[in-house]
């Protein structure tokens, strides 16, 4: 980091690396999609089942089943049992998050997403670990596709206002990629985006999906619990970059 | 137990004394909380909530050990007490540990308005009325208003005592109160939300709900019809609720522990010009009626006015009794803790001193800018002053606001930007224990299209 350049500013191509990034599906989808934001009317995809929110190549799951991930439970914190919930199936929207009171006053089935920090605080639709699955693309053909544009290994904390569905995510180690090449280290910068438009530009998805190495902690009205997050190398052809440069 | 909560704590001093400490500091906290929440009119939440515990620091020699405890019985006094000594006998040396010396340690004198019995006696019924009032008047206030997050009206009522081994022992009460709303407004395919609210430590403090709910519709309705501009680089004025998260990055980079881990932008900066003029920061937690203001801090020592930067040079950091030896220096009355563990550092009411220009006065000087009314994401190095966050506003134009900004980022370097800072605006107003007026910096990166 010592030789890093600034980071570039506004509009580029960015490629994400595997595992950790995945806190772009958590942040740009994921809250946008719990019931609670969507019974109200108050999501950026309320009313929006069936209609496209992201490229063809994009499947986005919540899956609190996974033996031994971080953000996984045998039973959601009001007694139902977690499942696979598919979110994003081939680019369409198919499905919420819900919680015992959404699935009551929505009279859709629970998902088994009742989650609460403690015994002490109200449960709400929470994920678990959320993943895109993967593609067919090699991850180096990924990188030389691309002639200009950024290249982001690992990301820190993001958020995401859930009406505007604007979301940022903060870089904690980025390269510049030029003629196909992975270059020079730039300083740390935010991303952002806006939910239901920012899969829409995923122009490539990789075959080597990973998990993230279970240290995430998702933030809701004061509660914490531990999530996972997970995606293969993806190509963005449009994202803004809050650099300097 | 209702008696008094400072004997009590240095009852519990004097047994962990007796058990082999050489040093003791306890703690007692008890909290009440209330909270309405209403959404359309309708209540939909009703939380009541009681805690009370007890915490205990002891030192043998230069160890350290902590435990804490909500049974408060004597058996549970007795196993806390035993529980720190346990730990104290495996913890490594310290050189550095030990509570403040004697002369530091004392109380204010005089009635700082910390609490009030208004905020106690509040019937239930009123309490939702509150919330309901002002989530009313946010859907009444315009058409595009169509939607609500809801409403709330929250109270707490703390008590904390704190004694420990060298002769302190003191105790306050505190109230407090908020109100707030979250309205949403359409047009078309654009859906917008903000919020506003009062908070105050007296019920008669707060603004009128009706007031807090026009605000926040107001400000939901400006941001519909949103823009992206340009990437370019522009002057950026921040209200004073986003200008209050840059004086949480000072107070990042003042923090003692920041400090003497060389982990700061501003470490080893005393005495050197880290701003511009413009710029003075002040942390007193002596004024009364505010939300950072108490007696004494979580070591007993009293709180007082601390100059952090004057007129944009640096002058003091924020410590405790362990940051100020670490580095040689003499607390500053900012030691703030939990219940177990080492006392941390906290601000008292953190403030950036106010300019004499009102805020229209600041952003009818500017040809382009952005004002940004909205700051999202964490991108802020301490270390390093690298700054770069997702930001919602209105675009400046010829000195006016002019339409909605928002997907876009702001960058920079927290160093310049403290050295660009051109103008603070004469607005200032404390809704926190932190407060900034209108903040103009001369030049940023604004990301977007």
């Amino acid at each position: 980091m010592l030789d890093a350049i600034d980071a570039p500013a506004g509009e580029m191509t960015v490629v994400l690396g595997p595992g950790r990034p995945g806190i772009l599906l958590h942040e740009a989808v994921g809250h946008g999609l719990e019931a609670d934001f969507n019974r109200k009317g108050v999501s950026a995809f309320s009313g929006r089942i069936g209609q496209r929110v992201a490229s063809p190549l994009c499947t986005v799951i919540d899956d609190g089943t996974i033996a031994n991930r971080r953000g996984s439970l045998n039973v959601d914190d009001e007694g139902h049992p977690t499942a696979r919930n598919v979110l994003i199936e081939n680019g369409v929207l198919r499905g919420y998050l819900r919680d015992k009171l959404s699935s009551r006053l929505t009279g859709a089935a629970e998902t088994g997403s009742g989650r609460r920090e403690g015994y002490d605080h109200i449960p709400m639709p929470r994920m678990t670990n959320t993943f895109m699955l993967a593609g067919e693309s090699d991850p180096e053909e990924i990188i030389r596709s691309v002639s200009r544009g950024l290249y982001c290994p690992d990301f820190g904390g993001g958020q995401v206002d859930i009406t505007s569905g604007n979301f940022v995510f903060s870089a904690a180690e980025s390269y510049l990629i030029e003629d196909g090449r992975v270059t020079r280290p730039v300083r740390n910068a935010c991303l952002i985006g806006n939910g239901p438009e920012a899969l829409k530009y995923v122009s490539m998805v990789g075959n080597d999906l990973r998990l993230d190495e279970g240290i995430g902690v998702c933030g809701k009205e004061g509660q914490s619990v531990p999530v996972g997050v997970g995606i293969p190398t993806i190509r963005i052809n449009r994202m803004t970059v809050g650099g300097t440069a | 137990m209702n008696g008094n909560y400072a004997e009590w704590a240095a009852d519990i001093v004097k047994q962990a004394l007796a058990a082999g400490a050489s040093d003791a500091e306890c703690t007692i906290s008890e909290g009440d909380e209330f909270s309405a929440g209403v959404r359309l009119r309708e209540v939909e939440t009703l939380k009541e909530a009681g805690s009370r515990a007890a915490g205990l620091r002891i030192l043998k020699g230069r160890r350290t050990g902590s435990a804490y405890t909500s049974d408060l019985s004597a058996d549970g006094i007795r196993r806390m007490v035993r529980s720190a000594l346990e730990l104290v006998s495996i913890t490594t040396e310290d050189p550095f540990a030990g509570l403040p010396d004697i002369s530091e340690l004392g109380s204010l004198a005089g009635e700082l308005a910390l609490y009030s019995d208004d905020v106690a006696g509040l019937p239930t019924e009123l309490k939702i009325d509150m919330a309901r009032r002002a989530e009313d008047a946010a859907l009444r206030a315009d058409p595009r208003v169509t939607n609500s997050e809801g409403a709330s009206f929250d109270t707490h009522l703390g008590r904390n005592a704190f004694a420990n081994s060298r002769g302190f022992a003191g105790e306050y009460r505190t109230s407090y109160c908020s109100v707030n709303t979250v309205p949403v407004a359409r047009e078309g395919d654009s859906m917008e939300r903000d919020y506003w609210f009062s908070t105050a430590r007296r019920f008669a403090g707060l603004d009128q709900p009706e007031e807090v709910g026009r605000i926040a519709a107001r400000r939901a309705v400006r941001r519909l019809g949103r823009v992206k501009v340009e990437t370019r680089k522009v002057p950026v004025v921040f209200e004073p609720r986003t200008a209050r998260s840059l004086l949480d990055n000072i107070f990042d980079a003042v923090h003692g522990v920041s400090v003497y881990r060389n982990e700061s932008f501003l470490a080893g900066k005393l005495g050197e010009r880290v701003a511009s003029e413009k710029v003075t920061v002040i942390d007193d937690g002596t004024i009364p009626g505010l939300f950072g203001t108490s007696p004494f801090d979580d070591e007993g020592v009293p709180t007082r006015r601390t100059v952090v930067i004057d007129k944009g040079v640096l002058k003091s950091y924020l410590l405790n009794a362990y940051t100020a030896r670490k580095l040689g220096l003499k607390t500053t009355g900012n030691a703030s803790g939990g219940l177990a563990g080492n006392a941390g550092v906290g601000n008292g009411n953190l403030y950036i001193e106010k300019g004499s220009a009102p805020p229209e006065q600041l952003i009818a000087g500017i040809r382009e800018g952005f004002y940004v009314t909205e700051l999202m994401g964490f991108g802020v190095n301490i270390v390093t002053g690298d700054y770069s966050r997702g930001a919602a506003g209105l675009w400046i134009r010829n000195g006016e606001l002019a339409f909605p900004v928002s997907e876009v980022t702001i960058a920079g370097n927290l160093r310049r930007m403290l050295l660009d800072l051109e103008a603070a605006g004469a607005d200032l107003q404390f809704r926190g224990s932190m407060a900034a007026p209108t903040l103009v910096i001369a030049e940023m990166t604004v990301g977007g299209r």
